[in-house]
């Protein structure tokens, strides 16, 4: 395997000096480069393109946001993570569109590291060279009009709390992915894990989440286009109603921590349907032809024409946007567990068995029903629990 | 409406004067002119009566140089006949050649003269007696009453007397008997002494008066001329008073409306003598304003509703209105009311001198205790103001020191971070070379332990750690330094020392300001500083001058960012900071070499919410406040100078004798 090739971008010499000699360490593993101006930096990648490039914010000539934009446009694949001390918002907002992740300076050794670790693996998670692209050059998911039109209208009404506005967004999970990466990702110095959509709006306050819908647009407004071969509605409510089983799952088989991650593991798991449908409709099209006349499974459909499925994609958006690992391997595996290597109870397993159980609910005669993995549930330890958990989705169904 | 029929209602009034005055006049025109003519009248009756009475004197003159030659001879002729009523011997006598020779006597002289002058002219005499010898000489029946008045005693009789149908004046007075007389009458039984007869005489009085009725003609034309000529001088003259009248109605009825205006403008009007400072005039405000009457007023003077003021300070004011050092005086003060104590006045005093009149001291006093809440709000919201622009940009400063922190704090975690892995990979080197030591001490060591710490050495990069460790101490060394430094230059900023104006180094605020700012500027220019290390220190209020600095520091960065535009090379333009000493001034120049601005912004930098910058980039209140401070607080000058493309130049001074008070 090649080397990954990091391009760090500060006008700073100490900046880069420290740089180098922190993560002397990893020299085996990662090419490095090091440019002390935005001009430099293009001269870089003209040569050999980055795969990762980390780039300061303010220096004199051309600044960061605009260094990366015009990366995002040159080397769409390349992932793209501002590490900057500038703490002013119209900076940060500045960068939302081209930005996948923000660091703030002082950014602590380790997690520089793991954050380039990361983005490294990341590229083992999406082979296809399009895909990569079509991915990393994705800034806003589909949201469901009724949901966006409710949260202008919510917006624009000075009545409204911050409570409205958070539950109106934690309901669509296309803004709740941006929503949670701008949160996670320390664009506005939180710099905390935030377990859910609704948290990640009372963080941010209601004056910021207002400029970042009416202002940067950071959600799409596809009222006019709806993404063709998909609803957008059923594809929430499942991804709803998954994200909520997995959280009980999670707790009922363990940690409190675990439950949040496996809440949003659960909802954002179905992301990659989202960016295929918007972003590469044709072929989405296609995958649908494809499960109609040979009876496929959908991953299966889209493993045929991609190499790779909508689990692959979500979580390698969801990766370039900074999301916590075990969120990432669960949307990446709820399709093959079996292919994860873990042998304990994770996000993943309350995700995929979710998934599974919602999605057995919904079919009426025992064919369509798909049998549990149990090698993977033997592997966690979790077989005997499953029957429980299936429990808990008609105990569920029954309160409601 | 009211002043036209005002004035017809006057017109009509003058009219009336007029005729009356006309009347009068024309009155006094008659009576002189009466006056004139019974003069004139008179005065004829007197030239004719001496011109009479001297004919009759010379007459009588004539009879007494005939009487006393007791006669002359005369050759006798036709218009000379012997004197048939002379009866005396050698009446007829002749010449030896033959001529004969008549007597005359003073009678027929006489008579001879009057029958010349009948014949001759107008004027002639007649003499007449009542027993006359000569019948020719009896009295017509005027002179038989004249000669009978004489009789009685009457000395003179004349009288006007209408003779052929022409007026005559008629004198007459009588002849007394004389000796030479009684030759001739002596027989008639005269005495000397008695009235023998009179000579009249008769002066036509035709040209008398027509001299006369010229005269008075001529005097008459006079007259006319005079009373024209008075009663359009009385016309004149009336108007003249008229207009006069009107004038001064006005000027009545503007000084009524004077008063009444001054009594209703809302300021207060107080006039004082300067000698006694007794007010001799107040408005109505004034009376409101003190709550005394006018009437208690005009018995008190300033001082005794001022009670801030000593006689001795307020004297000294008035002499130097009096003695012009200044036109007028403006000041604030405290008028006290009879009832309701103080009440913040400001008074403008003036001495005025009016025309034709005697000097005096106006004061005009506005109660300012609006005005004065609206100043002490104004004020305090200016200083919250300043406050809160300083709040703002320490706001602004903040995010760019947290930058300029957050950059050194990156690096030197960085650096520990490697310094950490680095000590990691010289203890294992350290603690093989004492393995080897140890061995060497027994003098068996196998050769791959040799190779070992060959391996261990190529593990650690010696070299590149003997090269970097060193480096990475010094760069952190500086990061802290840099950390500190902006740390304590922040600290200075917001929290100076004093509150007070207070004696400051002023290059260490400019280098502090430099400091926290290097944010704002860095990107887009050097700071080039020039600053006297022997400069005194100032007077001043070391946070606020700090935010001027800023302020201006700020803009001048913006104005080079501004001109530099896109900038890809990453360019960068000077901002110049100079201080020295000058006479008593300190003066400091801060020059950018951003885009200028034109004179029309130039001239409005300095007001408030006057910005050029877009929307949510600054108030528009940095300059204004700093002229605020640097004019108002500290008692300097705040100037600019600009060229387009050029850059701009603030120049503060900043005064270092201090005076007391603001």
């Amino acid at each position: 395997m090649d080397k990954k090739r990091i391009l760090f971008v500060d006008d700073e010499q100490n900046i880069l000096d420290g740089m180098k000699r922190m993560l002397r360490s990893l020299r085996k593993g990662l090419d490095m480069q090091f440019a002390d101006s935005g001009r430099r930096a293009l001269e870089i990648m003209a040569e050999k393109p980055a795969d990762v490039i980390i780039s300061d914010m303010r220096m004199p000539g051309m600044d960061g946001a605009e260094l990366l934009r015009e990366i995002q446009e040159k080397y769409p694949q390349a992932i793209r993570i501002m590490l900057t001390g500038q703490a002013d918002d119209e900076s940060v907002l500045r960068t939302i569109g081209v930005v996948h992740q923000f660091l703030a300076k002082p950014c602590e050794p380790e997690r520089l590291k793991t954050t380039l670790h990361r983005a490294c693996l990341l590229n083992n998670l999406l082979t296809h060279p399009l895909l990569r692209k079509v991915v990393a050059r994705i800034n806003t998911l589909p949201s469901l009009p009724d949901i966006y039109l409710e949260l202008r209208e919510l917006l624009a009404d000075p009545e409204s709390s911050v409570d409205d506005v958070a539950q109106c967004i934690a309901r669509d999970i296309g803004m709740s992915a941006k929503i949670m990466q701008l949160v996670n990702s320390a664009f506005f110095g939180h710099f905390q894990n935030v377990k859910n959509p609704e948290q990640a709006v009372h963080l941010l306050g209601l004056d910021t989440i207002k400029s970042l819908v009416l202002t940067v647009r950071i959600f799409a407004d596809y009222e006019k286009d709806q993404p063709a071969g998909i609803s957008l509605a059923e594809l929430m409510n499942h991804s709803m109603a998954v994200g909520g089983l997995a959280q009980k799952i999670a707790e009922n088989a363990g940690t409190g921590e675990m439950a949040d991650e496996a809440l949003i593991a659960g909802l954002m798991h179905d992301v990659g349907k989202l960016v295929m449908a918007a972003n590469l409709p044709a072929e989405y099209g296609l995958i649908q032809e494809l499960r109609e006349k040979e009876g496929l499974a959908v991953f299966q459909a889209e493993r045929k024409i991609f190499k790779a499925g909508h689990a692959e994609i979500g979580a390698y958006l969801l990766g370039l946007w900074g999301f916590p690992s075990p969120v990432i391997d669960a949307i990446a595996y709820h399709h093959r567990p079996g292919k994860y290597p873990g042998k304990t109870f994770e996000p993943l397993t309350a995700v995929y068995a979710a998934n599974l159980i919602i999605y057995n609910k919904d079919k009426k005669t025992a064919d369509d029903q798909y049998e549990p993995d149990n090698d993977y549930l033997d592997r966690v330890g979790c077989l005997d629990s499953f029957p429980e958990w299936v429990k808990i989705s008609t105990a569920d169904n029954d309160n409601e | 409406m009211t002043d036209f029929s005002l004035k017809t209602d006057k017109n009509i009034n003058m009219v009336r004067h007029y005729l009356v005055l006309a009347f009068c006049w024309s009155m006094i025109m008659l009576a002189a002119m009466g006056y004139q003519m019974y003069r004139a009248g008179r005065d004829s009756m007197n030239m004719v009566r001496l011109q009479a009475e001297s004919i009759f004197t010379r007459d009588i003159i004539h009879r007494k140089w005939c009487a006393a030659k007791g006669g002359v001879y005369a050759e006798v002729s036709e218009e000379t006949p012997p004197n048939p009523y002379l009866d005396v011997p050698e009446r007829d006598i002749s010449t030896p050649s033959g001529k004969k020779l008549t007597k005359i006597n003073p009678a027929y002289m006489t008579r001879q003269i009057h029958d010349l002058e009948k014949k001759k002219g107008l004027i002639y005499g007649h003499i007449c007696s009542l027993k006359p010898i000569n019948p020719a000489n009896s009295p017509d029946p005027w002179e038989k009453t004249a000669l009978e008045r004489f009789a009685a005693g009457e000395t003179e009789i004349s009288s006007i007397e209408l003779i052929d149908g022409v007026e005559n004046y008629r004198f007459m007075k009588p002849l007394f008997v004389e000796k030479s007389c009684l030759r001739c009458h002596g027989d008639q039984g005269c005495k000397v002494g008695d009235i023998r007869g009179g000579i009249s005489i008769s002066i036509p009085m035709q040209e008398i008066t027509a001299v006369e009725h010229n005269r008075l003609l001529n005097s008459y034309f006079i007259y006319l001329a005079l009373w024209l000529l008075g009663l359009v001088g009385l016309g004149v003259g009336t108007w003249r008073l008229h207009l006069l009248l009107l004038k001064r109605q006005e000027t009545e009825a503007d000084l009524a409306n004077f008063k009444t205006t001054l009594d209703n403008i809302n300021d207060c009007v107080f006039m004082f003598r300067p000698d006694t400072l007794r007010f001799f005039y107040v408005n109505q405000g004034a009376v409101e304003q003190v709550g005394y009457s006018a009437e208690e007023l005009l018995t008190m003077t300033p001082l005794d509703i001022k009670p801030e003021f000593t006689e001795e300070d307020f004297r000294d004011m008035i002499t130097m209105l009096v003695n012009k050092e200044r036109d007028s005086l403006t000041f604030e003060t405290v008028h006290w009311h009879k009832s309701k104590g103080g009440v913040p006045v400001e008074v403008t005093l003036q001495y005025v001198v009016p025309e034709n009149g005697k000097g005096r001291c106006v004061a005009l006093v506005r109660d300012i205790t609006k005005r004065k809440t609206a100043r002490e709000e104004k004020e305090k919201m200016q200083s919250r103001l300043v406050q809160s622009q300083k709040m703002e940009s320490v706001g602004q400063l903040a995010a760019g020191i947290a930058h300029e922190i957050n950059t050194p704090a990156q690096y030197v975690g960085s650096n520990i971070d490697f310094l950490d892995e680095a000590f990691t990979d010289i203890g294992g080197l350290v603690d093989k070379s004492n393995e080897l030591l140890t061995m060497a001490e027994k003098e068996n060591i196998p050769p791959e332990k040799w190779e070992e710490l060959a391996e261990e050495f190529e593990e650690a990069d010696w070299e590149y750690l003997a090269e970097e460790i060193p480096k990475a101490i010094r760069q952190s060394r500086d990061g802290i330094k840099r950390i500190s430094t902006i740390v304590q230059a922040m600290k200075e900023f917001s929290h100076p020392g004093s509150k007070e104006i207070s004696l400051n180094n002023i290059n260490h605020i400019i280098k502090n300001t430099v400091t926290v700012a290097r944010n704002e500027w860095k990107y887009v220019a050097e700071v080039k500083s020039g600053l006297d290390p022997n400069l005194p220190s100032v007077p001043c209020l070391a946070d606020e001058m700090g935010q001027v600095f800023l302020n201006i520091i700020i803009n001048a960065a913006h104005a080079i960012k501004e001109k530099l535009g896109d900038n890809p090379d990453g360019e960068k333009g000077t901002i110049k900071i100079v201080s020295r000493q000058k006479d008593n001034w300190v003066e400091i120049a801060i020059a950018d070499s951003g885009m200028g601005m034109p004179d029309v912004i130039l001239d409005k930098i300095f007001d408030p919410f006057f910005t050029t910058k877009e929307v949510g980039k600054g108030t528009g209140q940095g300059l204004a406040i700093a002229r605020d401070v640097v004019e108002s607080k500290h008692g300097g000058r705040l100037m600019v100078k600009s060229e387009m493309g050029q850059g701009t130049t603030f120049i503060i001074r900043l005064p270092l004798q201090r005076k007391t008070g603001k």
